[in-house]
């Protein structure tokens, strides 16, 4: 585990240091003052002046903002770990998402923040300006860095290792050899959680044709259900069929919609390993971490385990605190970061 | 020498501090430019020849209008670059629309014909090991590529048509895979997008390339020779690709196409920035043009070792841009819907002085 910088020490005292995971699903920040908070990554404006008088606010965040979005032009700017349409208005809503998050930790007046954001790796290639922008606003001085990476670094894996990071928008993967992971070293798929909530829809969708399921229910019975393999207990949800709520048992399609990832997984990891040296290879087959909400899929380590039988042993392992880690990483990072870097920044 | 745990992260940090210095393109510590355009291996263009060219095509393209206006108006038919319009080209309808009048729209060939366009394949350059050219802050063409064929597959899409792309991922495929995907796909027509890198960073320039089996400038041909590397193809199947390529329709056709996409990328993109510069559309013999049996154009959107270019490529918003610059080149190219439709003499005299700035 990375040394921290106290956050009490004399130097540091007027600093915050906050390590943000924008995520396309989930948001998180940690901060160096001990708190932590999470949000879906929802932003939802009033869509008229009577929304405005009963909603009472300018704009409303993550669950909030689902709960509420009849009244509000919800956006969720992440899509397939970019910022989606490019529109400014899913610019604004990065921005404000962050200057929520930085609230979230509650800096105290006149504190200065040191932020870092861990993004989807293909943001990190493709939005990187327009979010450092988006923080700019809010923290002195900030640095961004990809998801997995932040996430190896918590993990203390540097060397030798194998980051897999199931976020709902892409599948990011980055080999870790003891140096900042290059473009070679990363890849990104775009058959995430979102993929997944896509693929349990039309299952859905043919095994019930009279039945409607909700975006929100579909993301819910992936969250709350979502498993790859063989189990005996049934996935029964209750859904509006002509006004009336009857249950439906839905436990082989969940089952098919997670293991939809599995394969692409499986190969990806083979084709990026295979183009190191042997004797890389055979250490980071035994180092290989599932992070991101699709990690809580239960057996999805061992399901991409297996899928890689045939190549020999891999030891795959699901990180114990998904949902934080990257803030976590991300927090780690701008704490043990020489100060001189951080001026500069 | 072996590194100790605590000299890699300090590697590590220093490598983290660099890269967020690259994005905003200032000085580290030590006062150093965190830039440096960093070419492709393989891909450095020559300036000189660029400059020639250019010359030449100012030349012949001044005299073609002034050849034009001799005859009672009518204006002649010419592409913005240093090839001599051939004989099937000087005697079909004027195809540039930069020299096309306004009341003079061609018929698309699916109206003429009863035909339907309904699948799309486009083709995001490079990927995967293959960045293709990298920008100073390390912005690589193959990640552009790929996100400005998303937005303009959503864009299509909504028009009602098949829209595939040669890769959905950050993945290395062959030309002669992307051929082969297109074939398989049935595509209709087929768009290939890059973006160029040149020695000159001052440079922000457009231009569209389609497929000529007479081939192009001996410099188009040398950059031809580039973007065809990696293609796959033997010598005999080659030969054999050559000879299915009989018609001079598909040829006419990628030519209709690559002015309508040119001339809706240059007049978009002039809104937003006023010194890009319109190198026009040009053939040239682009293995993955010459590849697929339908119209086919390569279109090289901006100029990644333009700072300037690189920052807005940067931002969603410029392309989006650039996505919907292609959407209209090429929906007014199937659809033939006014709007977009071509330049006018300003437009070419415009690109003209810009051209002619080089030269001095």
């Amino acid at each position: 585990m990375p040394s921290k910088k106290q956050a009490n020490s004399s130097d540091n005292d007027n600093i915050l240091y906050v390590g943000i995971d924008l995520g396309t699903s989930r948001s998180a920040v940690a901060a160096s003052n001990d708190k932590r908070d999470w949000v879906h990554s929802y932003v939802g404006w009033p869509r008229d002046f009577v929304a405005r008088r009963v909603l009472k606010r300018d704009v409303l965040f993550g669950q909030e903002a689902i709960d509420n979005r009849l009244s509000l032009d919800l956006v969720r700017p992440l899509e397939h770990g970019v910022i989606r349409n490019g529109t400014h208005r899913e610019e604004e809503a990065v921005r404000k998402l962050i200057h929520h998050l930085i609230s979230l930790v509650e800096p105290e007046d006149g504190q200065k923040i040191y932020a870092a954001v861990g993004v989807p790796a293909e943001a990190l290639k493709v939005n990187k300006i327009a979010i450092r922008d988006a923080v700019r606003e809010y923290a002195d001085t900030l640095m961004v860095v990809s998801e997995p990476f932040a996430v190896a670094y918590q993990l203390g894996a540097l060397n030798d290792a194998l980051i897999v990071d199931i976020g709902a928008g892409t599948i990011d993967f980055c080999v870790m050899h003891g140096a900042m992971p290059g473009e070679e070293d990363q890849r990104s798929l775009r058959t995430g959680g979102d993929h997944i909530d896509q693929r349990l829809t039309e299952l859905f969708a043919e095994k019930y044709p009279e039945s409607r399921f909700g975006e929100t229910l579909v993301r819910e019975v992936k969250e709350k259900h979502g498993r790859v393999g063989k189990s005996n207990s049934r996935i029964r949800v209750n859904v509006p069929v002509a006004g009336k709520f009857s249950p439906h048992d839905v436990t082989k399609e969940v089952r098919q919609a997670c293991e939809s990832v599995v394969p692409a997984i499986a190969e990806t990891l083979i084709d990026l390993v295979a183009r190191y040296e042997p004797e890389f290879q055979e250490r980071v087959r035994k180092n290989i971490f599932l992070a991101g909400g699709g990690s809580k899929i239960r057996g999805m380590e061992g399901a991409v385990a297996g899928k890689l039988d045939e190549y020999g042993e891999f030891t795959i392992t699901a990180v114990d605190d998904p949902l934080f880690i990257g803030a976590e990483g991300a927090l780690a990072l701008a704490q043990d970061m020489p100060e001189q870097y951080w001026e500069d920044m | 020498m072996k590194y100790s745990r605590k000299d890699r992260r300090q590697e590590l940090f220093r490598d983290v501090y660099e890269e967020n210095m690259r994005i905003t393109g200032r000085k580290d510590s030590r006062g150093r430019l965190m830039s440096g355009f960093r070419p492709r291996a393989g891909r450095k263009r020559l300036l000189l020849p660029r400059v020639i060219g250019a010359l030449v095509g100012v030349l012949v393209l001044f005299g073609a209008l002034r050849i034009g206006k001799d005859m009672n108006g009518l204006d002649s038919v010419a592409e913005t670059s240093s090839v001599v319009p051939s004989f099937e080209e000087s005697f079909g309808n004027p195809t540039d629309p930069g020299l096309r009048r306004a009341d003079d729209r061609e018929v698309p060939l699916a109206n003429l014909f009863g035909l339907s366009v309904k699948t799309i394949v486009i083709d995001p350059g490079h990927g995967g090991r293959q960045p293709g050219a990298v920008g100073a802050t390390g912005l690589a063409e193959k990640t552009v590529t790929l996100d400005v064929a998303r937005r303009l597959q959503r864009r299509l899409e909504d028009h009602g048509y098949r829209i595939l792309l040669t890769r959905e991922d950050d993945t290395a495929r062959t030309l002669r895979e992307r051929v082969r995907f297109a074939r398989e796909a049935k595509a209709d027509l087929f768009i290939s997008i890059h973006i160029n890198a040149l020695p000159v960073d001052s440079l922000s320039v457009v231009e569209t390339f389609h497929y000529s089996p007479r081939g192009g400038s001996s410099e188009i041909e040398r950059l031809a020779a580039i973007e065809n590397e990696d293609s796959g193809y033997s010598i005999g199947e080659w030969r054999q690709v050559m000879h299915r390529l009989g018609s001079a329709m598909k040829s006419q056709e990628s030519r209709r196409l690559a002015s309508s996409i040119q001339t809706a990328l240059y007049r978009n993109i002039r809104q937003v920035r006023s010194d890009v510069v319109d190198w026009g559309t040009r053939r040239g013999p682009f293995m993955v043009l010459l590849g697929v049996d339908v119209p086919a154009v390569l279109t090289e959107i901006a100029v990644i070792s333009n700072r300037s270019d690189e920052a807005r490529l940067y931002t969603s918003t410029y392309r989006e841009r650039l996505a919907l610059s292609l959407e209209t080149g090429i929906v007014t190219y199937l659809e033939g819907s006014p709007g977009a439709d071509s330049s006018t003499e300003q437009d070419v005299a415009y690109a003209l002085k810009e051209t002619s700035k080089l030269v001095r």
